[in-house]
């Protein structure tokens, strides 16, 4: 209570949470109509507008993910994942189990790795999206930064207060071409970070 | 928790009542809408409960038949905003709102009982009641005891505002001869 007391500019009141199985049900009532919205950590939270530049890179890197996936896991791009009881957030791309077709009863809640490609979203991606995805456990998450065309990979989750879910990856790395990397998963899935990281327009 | 950097899905008062229509949004939710935000209220302490019944009493006492009186309901403040204050003086009405929730020109006063709220009350619903035109709010400040009187509204807020203690009395603009003290609302 004290922390909230302190920090500035601190809304003065609590926005109702809510549950994954409540913002599910509100889909359903139609009230959004496809606009883009996530449910992080109980707050309905609107996406940000996307520039032909991010939905090309997402484009890139789903053709860089897709090629050297082994038979028995799918790529899917910016749809929902049914993270925890009060998330449910669209990442970029998530690779998860199964094959085409699947998932027609419930989203997918585990990601092998899950990638957010971020320019104006870089602190967003970082902050909350990664101590989000830290605390559900998702073991390999990867920013394509296109601000400072680097790839950060974030990997060994662990809790932290600072955090703002209270947990935060622990290791960090930033990678810049000619660097390759592999997601933890698939050691021989060898990705070049150029491949992955557009020319600026 | 903050999340600043996130914007927040805002509803519109149609949105908010299809949630209650359709069940998502339940009974014994204790919500507000305020400026497109769903509201957690906090939970009612004993003594502000009963704040709230012996202003009640006292007002029904005095008012019955020449206004409304309406504890604990919504007040529809559009286009986005439908909060629940503890208590409005309303415009008389036979129906008793029956047939749309009171809007801005039937209110005339509102009051809020602060307890742990005081800053919500002040900075987020008291702006909100003044750009609505609500006529007059009074916060019932219950840790120090008094009562801020809010009167002639405008888009930057209250103009006339002043503090009333214990040994003071005060009445509703709108209804002058209803002379209440400290002691009749907060015994």
């Amino acid at each position: 209570m004290d922390q909230v007391r302190a920090a500035p500019r601190q809304t003065p009141f609590n926005p109702r949470r809510w549950t994954r199985d409540e913002y599910e049900r509100l889909v359903e009532t139609g009230v959004f109509e496809g606009e883009p919205l996530e449910l992080i950590g109980g707050q309905l939270v609107v996406a940000e507008p996307q520039r032909a530049y991010h939905a090309s890179a997402i484009s890139r890197l789903e053709y860089a993910v897709r090629a050297l996936l082994p038979p028995g896991w799918i790529v899917r791009t910016q749809l929902p994942i049914a993270l925890d009881d009060e998330s449910e957030p669209e990442p970029d791309l998530v690779v998860v189990p199964g094959r085409p077709g699947d998932y027609q009863g419930a989203h997918p809640g585990r990601a092998a790795l899950v990638v957010e490609v971020a320019e104006s979203s870089l602190a967003l991606d970082r902050g909350h999206k990664g101590s989000l995805y830290a605390r559900a456990g998702l073991p390999d998450y990867w920013i394509v930064n296109l601000v400072d065309r680097v790839l950060e990979v974030y990997r060994e989750p662990a809790p932290d207060p600072a955090g703002v879910f209270g947990w935060r990856y622990r290791a960090v790395t930033a990678l810049a071409p000619p660097a390759v990397i592999a997601p933890l998963a698939f050691p021989a899935a060898q990705i070049a970070v150029e491949d992955v990281l557009p020319r600026p327009p | 928790m903050s999340i600043e950097l996130m914007t927040r899905r805002r509803f519109t008062v149609d949105e908010y009542h299809r949630m209650s229509e359709s069940g998502i949004l339940r009974a014994g939710d204790r919500v507000e809408l305020i400026r497109g935000d769903i509201v957690d209220k906090s939970p009612i302490g004993s003594r502000h409960a009963a704040c709230v019944a012996l202003l009640t009493e006292a007002l029904v006492a005095r008012l019955a038949g020449r206004a409304v009186i309406w504890p604990q309901n919504p007040v529809a403040l559009p286009p986005d905003s439908e909060p629940q204050p503890d208590l409005a003086v309303l415009r008389f009405r036979h129906d008793r709102y029956g047939s749309a929730l009171p809007s801005p020109g039937d209110v005339l006063l509102l009051v809020e009982v602060a307890d742990s709220t005081l800053r919500y009350d002040r900075e987020v619903k008291l702006p909100l009641y003044a750009e609505s035109g609500i006529l007059e709010v009074w916060i019932i400040d219950l840790e120090h005891d008094r009562i801020e009187v809010y009167r002639s509204p405008g888009p930057d807020g209250y103009r006339a505002v002043r503090q009333v203690s214990r040994s003071e009395v005060l009445a509703p603009e709108a209804f002058p001869d209803v002379e209440l003290s400290i002691a009749d609302i907060c015994g």
